[in-house]
């Protein structure tokens, strides 16, 4: 490339950069309330049509969960952070089986079913519902894509100018240092709706701990309120500073409700983690306590199955005597029979794996897997085992 | 004498970059293609994608539209990519659940919707027989078979997937002929 | 004479040569099907106008890409009125609107307009990419959508589906400025492009007719009608002739 004179360049630089930031000057308000809840120019505009447009195709597919019970229990919690803003923030449980939720600028918040998962009670949850709330009430959305214009164009004048290195770094650090600001924001706009709807602030600290735990445990980078989020523990951090300045009251924790209303989706969510051979969040999960709060008396089973799938020395007696508890804690609960039923077959006792599988059966007549209970049952019976 | 010879090289390692991807290959006539453990017939007018080195895979129309893979792989590497484990003595159910594993984690953005799962004979071994649905970023919507068998020594899985509309329906017989002529080699 | 010489001067010409050409890019030949083959009698005389589809995004000055649905209703209005201009030409077809649907059948419509998308771009890399390998299926060229779009025969009279896919981007005032500016650097920058697929499908066993892709870069914009009936008339190049 030909190298113009510095002089040359730098006023080129500065009249491409006093035309292209004037075109991009904005500057966002948050929405005080309902009231000024609207659509202020044509970037917004569009943001609002793509979410909408997002809202409408997702309500096609599968990926709502369907308990519309437990969505009006969730939109209970947000309207309660955000009474000032009723009808204009929207729950909905997505599933998935990452942890993270997120909030698109028309007022739609998704929490995927795994993250809800993790929660032990409303207190927890609202911080999160409360924190992508305000994302929303923010206008972070706005504020990031003006941002984005703004950097990137800005960055491609100091290449332009030939100063090739400092524009993709300024874009990078400038994109990196807003996203941490705007979570720490929401963070705090979050905790304060959390003392003024009479939350107990304590637990978001302790759900933030929770997440950090099984960021490290299970060696993910920064699996929830994903990439550009500040690390979870530099989160718990500023909550603590927060919680220093501003001592919370106490405040309601509301576990029972929330189990009671979470139950489903609880076991739904580990189902799938174990159908993804996700092993290591059920062992984390269930592997600590005897009784993990919002858990049935047959949990023990999921734990059994975690560690058959991960299969690694001493599991095998770990998963039988998980199945053995299950057994006894809940005798009506029929999958427990089928996996000892698996256990005793593969280890070739033979009358034992008959009596299980038969029993699974009897059980669960309607079983999704009787073709292979009876192929196995069929096979004992003939004397041939596996 | 040295620098001449690195020349050489760089010059190889140039045209070697540069050369074109192998395109896919007519399937002529019924053809009976091996494995490194297998034999199995392929249907003639397919088209079969040399470029794939992990797996055989052939399409009729394109890979957007229908697609057949066959894949032969230890018990220690079949399911790596998910810390999965197979064993000689793997049940055909915990293969499938292995699999089925496997498939949603490859496909973790589409959604896999399960519709059945059954046990199934292939090759003369017992195995089992998956049957999916998913769609893609843009909504179109696809289904999948997939059966499987494990050796003592092997695992083997022979997939199908087709745009639910037309596509995986009209082709579906082809695949099982496809699964009907498979052989494992050497027993 | 010394202002001929001059670079700046030489580049501002190419700049404005590149600027002005207003070429829309037909990316490779018209796929005939196989049954139009044989001449004008396997032309459709009636074609059922599924909903056109245009995606029309903005290009920010840093290269960012938003989708504008506004922009992108105008897009698809602004398509509908170059359909209709072409096909205005043609004693020989007759258009037919859109019946009223119930959920179920729009939703198999939408299904098959996605299908279509993918058999498409596969047919196009079959007829225009000998190198991939799949220009033998030139020769008899049977890709088809199924016949799940036959209830619409019956529910119109209509022997064929005309679908229309586009998209275009559009680059703000500030990008423009940038790439300019960029020219003058000697450094290229896209401006934006927009893109046609027109695709004729029986309806009674979804066999495609005829398909084209057509490409234009940076100087058309699909929200005025003049622009997208200059598109929509080099997509169908070819069409009136057979």
């Amino acid at each position: 490339m030909r190298q113009y004179p510095p002089l040359c360049r730098l006023r080129v630089s500065l009249l491409v950069l006093v035309i292209v930031l004037s075109a991009c000057a904005t500057s966002v308000k948050p929405y005080n309330s309902i009231e000024n809840v609207q659509q202020t120019n044509r970037t917004d505009v569009r943001l609002w049509a793509l979410a909408d447009k997002f809202d409408e195709e997702i309500s096609h597919t599968d990926r709502i969960y369907p308990d519309m019970e437990l969505q009006a229990y969730l939109q209970g919690i947000i309207d309660r952070l955000y009474p000032d803003f009723l009808g204009s923030i929207r729950i909905q449980v997505f599933s998935a089986t990452s942890l993270n939720a997120f909030a698109l600028p028309n007022g739609s918040i998704y929490i995927h079913t795994a993250l809800l998962a993790r929660c032990d009670n409303e207190a927890q949850v609202a911080i999160i519902l409360g924190h992508e709330a305000a994302h929303f009430v923010d206008r972070h959305s706005l504020r990031r894509v003006e941002h984005a214009k703004n950097s990137t164009a800005f960055a491609n004048v100091l290449t332009l100018a030939g100063i090739p290195l400092a524009g993709p770094l300024l874009s990078i650090s400038s994109m990196l240092g807003y996203s941490q600001k705007t979570e720490s924001t929401a963070d705090r706009i979050s905790y304060e709706r959390m003392i003024l709807a009479g939350y107990d602030t304590q637990e978001s600290v302790k759900i933030f701990r929770r997440l950090a735990e099984e960021t490290k445990n299970m060696g993910k980078k920064e699996p929830f309120f994903f990439s550009t989020h500040p690390r979870m523990v530099e989160r718990v951090e500023s909550l603590n500073a927060m919680m220093k300045g501003n001592p919370p009251p106490g405040g309601d924790i509301g576990a029972e409700t929330f189990l009671q209303k979470t139950a489903v989706v609880r076991i739904a969510s580990m189902e799938e983690d174990l159908s993804m051979n996700r092993y290591k969040s059920v062992i984390l999960l269930l592997g600590k306590s005897d009784s993990p709060p919002g858990y049935p008396e047959y949990f023990k089973y999921y734990l059994g199955e975690a560690y058959r799938l991960r299969n690694n020395a001493g599991d095998e007696e770990q998963a039988l005597q998980a199945y053995q508890e299950a057994v006894v804690a809940a005798p009506e609960f029929a999958p427990t029979y089928r996996a000892l039923g698996l256990y005793y077959l593969k280890k070739k006792d033979h009358e034992n794996a008959r009596q299980f599988l038969e029993t699974y059966l009897q059980r669960a007549p309607d079983a999704g897997d009787q073709e292979y209970i009876r192929y196995y049952i069929d096979n004992l019976e003939k004397g041939e085992g596996l | 004498m040295k620098r001449n010879f690195l020349l050489y090289c760089c010059l190889m390692q140039i045209l070697v970059a540069c050369a074109p991807a192998p395109s896919w290959q007519v399937i002529h006539e019924t053809e009976v293609t091996s494995g490194a453990t297998y034999q199995v017939v392929l249907p003639a007018g397919w088209m079969r994608n040399p470029a794939n080195k992990e797996a055989l895979f052939i399409s009729l129309d394109g890979p957007a539209l229908q697609g057949i893979t066959i894949q032969e792989a230890s018990h220690h590497e079949a399911f790596k990519k998910i810390k999965g484990i197979s064993t000689p003595d793997i049940l055909p159910s915990e293969l499938a659940e292995l699999t089925l594993a496997l498939t949603k984690n490859e496909f973790a953005a589409s959604r896999v919707v399960l519709l059945k799962n059954t046990p199934a004979l292939v090759a003369g071994h017992q195995g089992f027989r998956l049957h999916f649905k998913y769609e893609t970023s843009k909504g179109l919507d696809y289904e999948g078979i997939i059966t499987g068998f494990a050796t003592s020594e092997q695992v083997y899985i022979i997939k199908y997937y087709g745009t639910s509309l037309h596509y995986f329906p009209r082709d579906l017989p082809v695949y099982e002929e496809v699964v009907q002529s498979f052989q494992v080699t050497g027993e | 004479m010394a202002l001929l010489k001059s670079k700046t001067f030489l580049l501002f010409i190419l700049l404005a040569l590149l600027l002005s050409l207003s070429a829309c890019t037909v990316a490779g030949k018209p796929s005939i099907g196989s049954k139009l083959k044989g001449g004008s009698a396997g032309l459709p005389s009636q074609l059922l106008v599924l909903p056109v589809t245009v995606t029309i995004s903005e290009i920010s000055a840093g290269g960012l890409v938003q989708e504008d649905p506004v922009w992108s209703k105008e897009g698809e209005e602004a398509m509908t009125f170059a359909l209709r201009e072409f096909f205005a030409k043609d004693p020989s077809t007759s258009l037919v609107d859109m019946p009223e649907l119930t959920a179920e059948e729009s939703e198999l419509v939408h299904e098959h307009v996605l299908l279509y998308d993918a058999v498409a771009s596969q047919a196009f890399i079959a007829a225009n990419m000998p190198a991939v390998g799949w220009s033998h299926l030139t020769n008899d060229f049977h890709y088809t959508l199924g016949d799940g779009l036959r209830f619409l025969k019956q529910k119109t009279g209509a022997d064929a589906a005309l679908i229309i896919l586009g998209n275009d981007s559009i680059s703000s005032g500030g990008r423009k400025t940038m790439v300019a500016v960029a020219a003058l650097m000697g450094v290229g920058m896209p401006l934006g492009s927009s893109r046609l697929m027109v695709g004729v499908v029986a309806l009674e066993d979804g066999d495609i007719l005829w398909f084209q892709n057509c490409y234009a870069h940076g100087n058309l914009d699909l929200r005025k009608a003049e622009d997208a009936v200059v598109l929509f008339d080099k997509a169908m190049e070819g069409y009136g002739s057979r």
